[in-house]
Formats: structure tokens, C-alpha cells, sequence
């Protein structure tokens, strides 16, 4: 895998479901029927980094690691 | 020798919450702030001071001002401003704490007063006020900050809150007039700079009044941005003000029967773990409230009313044993929790969790690149116990009177290592 390759995750045990993720990145995140955030690119083209790197410090509870 | 106040003491609920319905567990407040089904409560009497703040907004007005105030939470702004304002102003703070070296050669301070002043910079850094230099300016603007603070929850103050409210909006004035029109006026000349082509984005400053009006809003009134600035400055002191005192006195009455401790102060992971559990246990905001927007069943059967305000109490929430373990109550640097994070609910949750949570606690590494930062609360603690501090045997900490908060009003120490 490429070094600077994106690598999304969620950690579901921070996530708060509020989705601000999924209205700044929603080619990378989508809110769920259990009301979390869920990775549905775990690498995103690169012309995604900025969507990504803004729902990270956008997430209340940062549960996004990049 | 004078007694000690209890580190945990049990507070009566304040006026403005009782005849509310309350919640007390961790697992309804939890599943309240994160449901759609009920919009900010809290912040009635305090809205001179925060109406139509982050703080107050909901739904798509709270993710656009939310959007807009993020970057200054992102991971290269919270290095620079741990690693440029915070750690040299504890280090400066601390060396002029050296003047106060009494006749024993023992230096005395007020560690309330101490952690505003080494706070001061951050909050104006982040909030965009200029000025905050000398020894004279940094003392006239903690000043202010502190009394903005009483106004900001003055939902708990002892005193006649028609009185607080008018007294602090004249305090307010009085800041508007010393430090934030000048700031603002600087940033909106720059911005004007920026429109007509003379200086690049990158030059403008990265703070809050900058992005107020570089972003403007139309629907704003003129009185937003004081009330949003003053917001930043309240929220940016007031949780490491409030926790460091409880990190300490929990931290003495520990070594006591832990002395093997002792040693380990200047660990920053202990220091962590314990900070952690000094923002578990002493809520900045102790309670929160909630409106609900339709008739609401919560999993455990409980019902709320359409527009029924309800309070969470926070301090029991997170003293909850199913989430926290049977010594929930108790401090304990080695508690181990894994469902949660450590310090529970002291940020809040939902859209509102606090934005500037992580200048408290630190941000963890995004990537696998960098290492994070470690947040006020460790780098202020590590260096008081770098420079040797001790509570005043001869004069004890006291609980403020003039709150229902559960926070010091003088907290006095001593440095024997300056």
C-alpha cells in the first residue's frame, strides 16, 4: 500500500452519530441504520483528502483517523 | 493545623433545574444528547451574553457555524497553539512567579489566579484579541475573562441574577471598549486587505473573530461576534481553571495511601490518567438541558413530553458504577474504562459536544504520523509538579460561595522548587 494512501476509520465507540461526517465526505461516510458513522471507502481516492481531512476535525467526538 | 474541604462533596441541585424532570444515569443522558428529538435547553438566563452562540443553535445553523469554527481545532492549529503559546506562557508564568518568594524563600500563589493568567494567551490566540502582552494588559484581560465567566453561568451564581446580568454586560462593555474593538477593527482592515487583492489568505490570522468576518453571515446581528468571542474566551479557560485544583487535591489525598506514587508526577501518562478522572469527577457544567421536539420514549421506558424541558445531571452520570465500575465515586488514576471515554460526559455529547474539547485533553495521532498534542490540562499539571507544588498547609483550599459550581474560589499552593 502506497505511504500516503488514505486509510479512513471510525472508532464506534466514540462516534456520536451526529453525521457531519457524511454531509462533508459522503463518497467516504455514511450513517448507518444503528446511527453510526460507517467507512464506506476505506481509501479514497486521493481529490477526497480534503472532504476527509474536514470531517475529521469537524467530527464532535473525532472518532476519524486518517 | 486548619481542615481541608472534602475533594467530593454532594452539591443540592441549583434553583433554575428544580421541578425539572431529571436523568442521572449515564446510559439515558447518552442516548438524549445524541437523539434529533430534542434541541438545546440549557442557557436561558445567560443568553445577553451567549443568544445565538455555537452554544445555542441547533440543527443546520449549529453545522454551519460548527463548519466555519472547526479549522481552529484542527491538528496543526492545536500544535502551534500548545507548542507556541501554551508551553512558553506556563514557563513564563511560572518564572514571575518567582517575584512572590516570601521571607522563607518559599514562593506563594493562587493556583485559580496562576491558571488564568497562563491561560490568558491561548483563549486570546484562539478567539483572535490583540494586546494580551505586558504583565499590566495580561492582568486587565484575565480579569475580564473571569468576570465574563460569571455572567456565562450565571444560571448557578448565589447571587440576584437580574444584578450578575447587568453587572457583567456592563463588564462587557467595558472589555468591547479595552480589548475587542481594536482586535476586531485590525482583522477587518486585514480582511479588506485580502478582498481587494493586496495580501494572500494565508496572511490573514487563523482565529475566531477572523473567521466570523471573513465568513459573514447577513442573518447575524452586529452584537454576534462578542457574544461568540466571549463564548471562546469563557470556554477556553474555564474547564482547565476548573479541573487542575480538583487534579491536585485528589492527586495529595492519593499519595497519602499511595506514596509509592509519589514519584510518578513526572510520568505524563499518569499525570493523564489522572486528569482524566479530576474532569469525571468535577463537571465544569454539571448539568445540562434539553427541549424535546416531539413526545420522546426513551429504551428504558421513560417518557418526555413535546417541548418538556428536562435537566441531565452530569455528576451522577458519571459517577455511574455500570459504566464506570462499584468505585465510580472515588478517584483512582488506574481506572480502567473501554465503552467511553475516560472523562465521560464533562464535554457534553451529540452536535454539541464542547469544540474546544481537544485544547483541554489533547488530540490523539490521526495518522500514523504524528504523535498529537497532550492538551492544557497535562502540560500545566506536569509543570507544577516540575516546579514542586504543594497546598498551603497553613491556608487550605476554599469552595467559591458565590456558585452552586463545584469549583474553587482560592486554591492556595506553594513552589518548592522555584
Amino acid at each position: 500500500m502506497n505511504e500516503e494512501q488514505l486509510h479512513v476509520t471510525v472508532d464506534h465507540l466514540q462516534c456520536q452519530g451526529v453525521g457531519y461526517c457524511e454531509r462533508v465526505a459522503p463518497r467516504v461516510f455514511r450513517l448507518g441504520d444503528d446511527a453510526l458513522s460507517h467507512v464506506i471507502d476505506k481509501h479514497p481516492p486521493e481529490s477526497e483528502r480534503e472532504a476527509v481531512e474536514e470531517a475529521e476535525t469537524l467530527c464532535p467526538s473525532r472518532a476519524i483517523r486518517y | 493545623m486548619p481542615t481541608r474541604e472534602p475533594t467530593i462533596r454532594e452539591m443540592p441541585p441549583p434553583p433554575h433545574i428544580v421541578g425539572l424532570q431529571h436523568f442521572i444515569t449515564y446510559a439515558e443522558i447518552d442516548e438524549i444528547l445524541r437523539s434529533r428529538s430534542f434541541r438545546q435547553g440549557s442557557h436561558q438566563e445567560s443568553q445577553p451574553f451567549f443568544g445565538r452562540s455555537l452554544l445555542t443553535i441547533d440543527g443546520d445553523e449549529h453545522f454551519e457555524r460548527r463548519r466555519l469554527e472547526a479549522p481552529l481545532f484542527a491538528k496543526a492549529a492545536l500544535e502551534y497553539y500548545e507548542h507556541t503559546e501554551l508551553i512558553p506562557l506556563i514557563g513564563k508564568t511560572l518564572e514571575e512567579c518567582r517575584d512572590n518568594r516570601g521571607d522563607d524563600g518559599i514562593v506563594r500563589a493562587d493556583l485559580c489566579v496562576l491558571l488564568r493568567t497562563m491561560l490568558a494567551r491561548i483563549a486570546a490566540a484562539t478567539t483572535g484579541i490583540d494586546g494580551v502582552d505586558t504583565p499590566e494588559r495580561t492582568t486587565a484581560f484575565r480579569e475580564y475573562v473571569e468576570q465574563l465567566g460569571t455572567g456565562a453561568t450565571v444560571e448557578w451564581s448565589t447571587e440576584d441574577h437580574d444584578e450578575v446580568i447587568r453587572r457583567i454586560l456592563a463588564v462587557r462593555d467595558d472589555f468591547d471598549r479595552d480589548f475587542f474593538a481594536s482586535s476586531v477593527a485590525r482583522r477587518r482592515a486585514l480582511i479588506e486587505q485580502f478582498h481587494q487583492g493586496e495580501i494572500e489568505r494565508d496572511e490573514l490570522p487563523v482565529d475566531l473573530i477572523t473567521m466570523l468576518y471573513l465568513h459573514w453571515n447577513d442573518d447575524w446581528d452586529d452584537g454576534l461576534p462578542i457574544r461568540e468571542a466571549c463564548l471562546f474566551l469563557v470556554a477556553a479557560t474555564q474547564t482547565t481553571t476548573h479541573s487542575v485544583p480538583h487534579l491536585i487535591a485528589h492527586l495529595d489525598e492519593w499519595f497519602e495511601t499511595h506514596p509509592e506514587d509519589r514519584a510518578r508526577v513526572t510520568d505524563r501518562e499518569y499525570i493523564k490518567r489522572a486528569a482524566h478522572e479530576a474532569l469525571r469527577l468535577h463537571l465544569p457544567s454539571p448539568a445540562l438541558l434539553r427541549i424535546a421536539n416531539e413526545d420522546v420514549m426513551l429504551s428504558n421506558g421513560k417518557t418526555i413530553a413535546t417541548d418538556e424541558r428536562v435537566a441531565c445531571l452530569f455528576t451522577p452520570a458519571n459517577r455511574d458504577p455500570n459504566v464506570f465500575g462499584p468505585d465510580a465515586g472515588e478517584f483512582n488514576p488506574y481506572r480502567e474504562v473501554s465503552s467511553v471515554k475516560p472523562w465521560g460526559l464533562t464535554f457534553g455529547g451529540g452536535e454539541h459536544i464542547c469544540i474546544g474539547r481537544t485544547l483541554v485533553t489533547g488530540l490523539s495521532a490521526r495518522t500514523d504520523n504524528d504523535e498529537g498534542t497532550d492538551g492544557t490540562l497535562v502540560n500545566i499539571a506536569s509543570a507544577l509538579y516540575d516546579a514542586g507544588i504543594e497546598i498551603d498547609p497553613d491556608d487550605p483550599p476554599a469552595y467559591t460561595e458565590a456558585s452552586h459550581h463545584d469549583a474553587y474560589g482560592r486554591f492556595p499552593i506553594l513552589l518548592t522548587k522555584l
